[in-house]
């Protein structure tokens, strides 16, 4: 199968007092087309660093010393940010981490929904409009017409979820990166909105790239993992293999103790949800 | 948009009012300064002194003053001028279009410059731009309006005189208005000529006025859109692929004038207090300037009025101000 994403040996560096830090040293990273890739690693071991730098907003202090990111054939590091927003923001997307502060509070849901539909896919403002309202129902929110008229304090932070889940999808990005889509949710929400995410990827062709630290949530969505260490790619297998037979020794530990909290059932586990679980409509 | 709110506020406007007019009204008694000596000719015997006393009943106790005064006031009668001899709302509602029409349009001067100062420093943040407009609202907020309002004459009305430095207006215009609202007459009316030589007059002590707040303005919410543009839903904007001009004016500017709005209301007061001294400074036919002259002259009922009249429109302002903020702000319109 092809890649949609290739990273080379990518080094980045933080540059603090005229001192460089390293960030990431040799990241070797291929996503496949339409595959869900986890990336799993303890904070600091740079899986954030390595979102932005795809996403192409890196903070200022740092710096791409060498290595590509190839996307679709193209690489992105070189480009500038106007470049960057007619090859790649479209087709890279990204579902944030929390969505309590990731909607912006003033302005109407739906609006902000529709904004990217008039960028991207060159629709006037009735049709964003209808394709808004199919996009809010696509990821189960009820009442999107009513929803689309909310500003973002006025939906409890699993239905925020959905509305970025809902944006990322939106103009059928060839990838999307979700950087710990579920941490900020309570437990009930978060396998909700694991399933969805992981529907909608099924419906469509976009790879995704599931940032986590929590082996058992990769387990239970991602085709391969790619475990992260200080700053370097240690171990890229599928999930199975990953679980049956881990090679690295940082992932054994990883795995162990993750085993002590998580019973790990994988396969089809993530569609049996209890009927006590209902919408977290506010 | 939430009439009770309005309401409610429009309400208590009448028992700050009331509190206002005792403060001032006993103030004006207990300070130094006798109205009676400020009249009298030389040479008047102690006879006429009291004769005059009784005539404007200041020979009463103060409660006796306040009662009288107060009940008259309930009429809309706020009494004569001493100095003038005219009736003390007339004189009022004849000076106060002048004075209503200087500090709006220096209020919106200093919005827009504000506004305007504040998105290019955030623009070109870390660049030559904003350095510059960091050097300019730092030299703002250090001079006060009435050292701009000396400067101006100086350098604009003698040193280089190119704009009139008193007045309101060119005498010989010889225009008959109908309201005392000479610019939104003359604008209405489409007398450009006439307006263009109100707003030369308006000029000089309007940006004097501006300034100050221009700085306060443009610090503030710059610091505000710099603290905006770091939230995560810029961010995802940015990844959306937004340009950076549309997502500071829409997406940042509205999040970031909602602190900016609540801290820089008390300084559109200080620009309606500022009025008093520049409009005595340019000669400007206000209610600033006539507070100046009565205050010189003791002229207890005419400095009654005008305070009661800037009380009141310190309350509107900070009433539009609130409302503003709620309309600026989802989370407190609704409620």
């Amino acid at each position: 199968m092809n890649s949609i994403l290739n990273i080379d040996d990518l080094h980045l560096e933080v540059r603090r007092d005229h001192i460089a830090n390293p960030v990431l040293s040799g990241v070797d990273l291929s996503i496949k087309i339409g595959e869900i890739h986890g990336l799993v690693g303890n904070s600091g071991a740079g899986k954030s660093m390595l979102a932005k730098a795809i996403l192409g907003i890196l903070p200022a202090a740092t710096r791409i010393s060498s290595g590509v990111i190839n996307f679709d054939g193209k690489d992105i590091t070189r480009l500038d940010s106007k470049q960057r927003r007619h090859l790649a923001s479209r087709h890279i997307a990204m579902i944030p981490q929390d969505p309590m502060t990731s909607l912006n509070p003033v302005r109407r849901v739906g609006k902000q929904v529709c904004d990217v539909l008039q960028l991207h896919m060159g629709m006037d403002r009735g049709k964003a409009q209808q394709e808004t309202q199919r996009l809010l129902d696509n990821v189960q929110i009820r009442e999107p017409k009513t929803v689309m008229r909310m500003y973002p304090f006025e939906l409890s932070g699993g239905m925020r979820q959905r509305v970025l889940i809902a944006i990322a999808f939106s103009c059928k990005p060839e990838l999307i990166i979700a950087d710990e889509p579920t941490t900020a949710l309570d437990v009930t929400v978060q396998r909700q909105i694991l399933q969805l995410i992981k529907q909608l990827q099924m419906n469509s062709a976009t790879a995704l790239l599931f940032i986590s630290h929590d082996l058992g949530v990769v387990a239970k969505i991602c085709d391969r993992v790619s475990i992260m260490q200080s700053g370097r790619i240690v171990e890229c297998q599928t999930a199975e293999s990953l679980f049956d037979e881990p090679q690295h020794a940082y992932t054994q530990s990883l795995l162990e103790t993750t085993s002590k909290y998580y019973r790990f059932d994988r396969g089809t586990n993530t569609h049996s949800e209890t009927p006590a679980e209902h919408q977290d409509h506010a | 948009m939430a009439p009770r709110f309005i309401l409610r506020r429009l309400l208590l406007i009448l028992p700050t009012l009331f509190g206002v007019s005792i403060i001032v009204f006993v103030l004006l008694r207990v300070i130094p300064g006798d109205p009676i000596v400020m009249m009298i000719p030389p040479g008047a015997t102690q006879a006429d002194i009291d004769n005059l006393r009784q005539l404007y009943g200041l020979d009463k106790s103060i409660l006796d003053q306040y009662l009288i005064w107060f009940g008259a006031v309930l009429d809309g009668d706020f009494g004569i001028s001493i100095s003038l001899r005219q009736d003390v709302v007339g004189l009022i509602v004849s000076r106060l279009p002048a004075t209503l029409e200087l500090a709006l349009s220096a209020m919106v001067l200093a919005v827009v410059l504000g506004i305007t100062m504040a998105i290019i420093g955030t623009y070109w943040q870390n660049r030559w731009p904003e350095a510059v407009i960091d050097g300019i609202s730092g030299f703002n907020q250090a001079i006060p309006d009435f050292l701009w309002g000396l400067i101006f004459i100086l350098m604009l009305g003698v040193l280089w005189p190119i704009l009139p430095i008193s007045g309101r207006i060119d005498p010989r215009t010889g225009m008959e208005f109908t309201t005392q609202f000479y610019l939104a007459e003359s604008l209405l009316r489409g007398e450009f000529s006439i307006l263009a030589d109100l707003v030369r007059h308006m000029l000089l002590p309007m940006v004097a006025l501006a300034l100050p707040l221009t700085a306060v303005i443009t610090r503030t919410l710059k610091a505000s859109l710099f603290e905006t543009m770091t939230q995560d839903y810029i961010m995802l904007s940015e990844i959306k692929g937004f340009s950076r001009w549309r997502i500071l004016i829409v997406e940042a500017l509205r999040n970031a004038l909602i602190p900016t709005v609540a801290l820089s209301g008390v300084q559109f007061n200080f620009l309606v207090g500022g009025t008093v001294l520049i409009e005595r400074i340019f000669s400007y036919p206000g209610i600033g300037n006539m507070a100046i002259g009565a205050v010189i002259d003791r002229d207890l009922p005419l400095i009654q009025g005008l305070i009661i009249t800037f009380a009141i429109i310190f309350i509107f302002t900070n009433l539009l101000i609130d409302l503003s903020y709620r309309l600026l702000n989802p989370r407190v319109a609704n409620e």
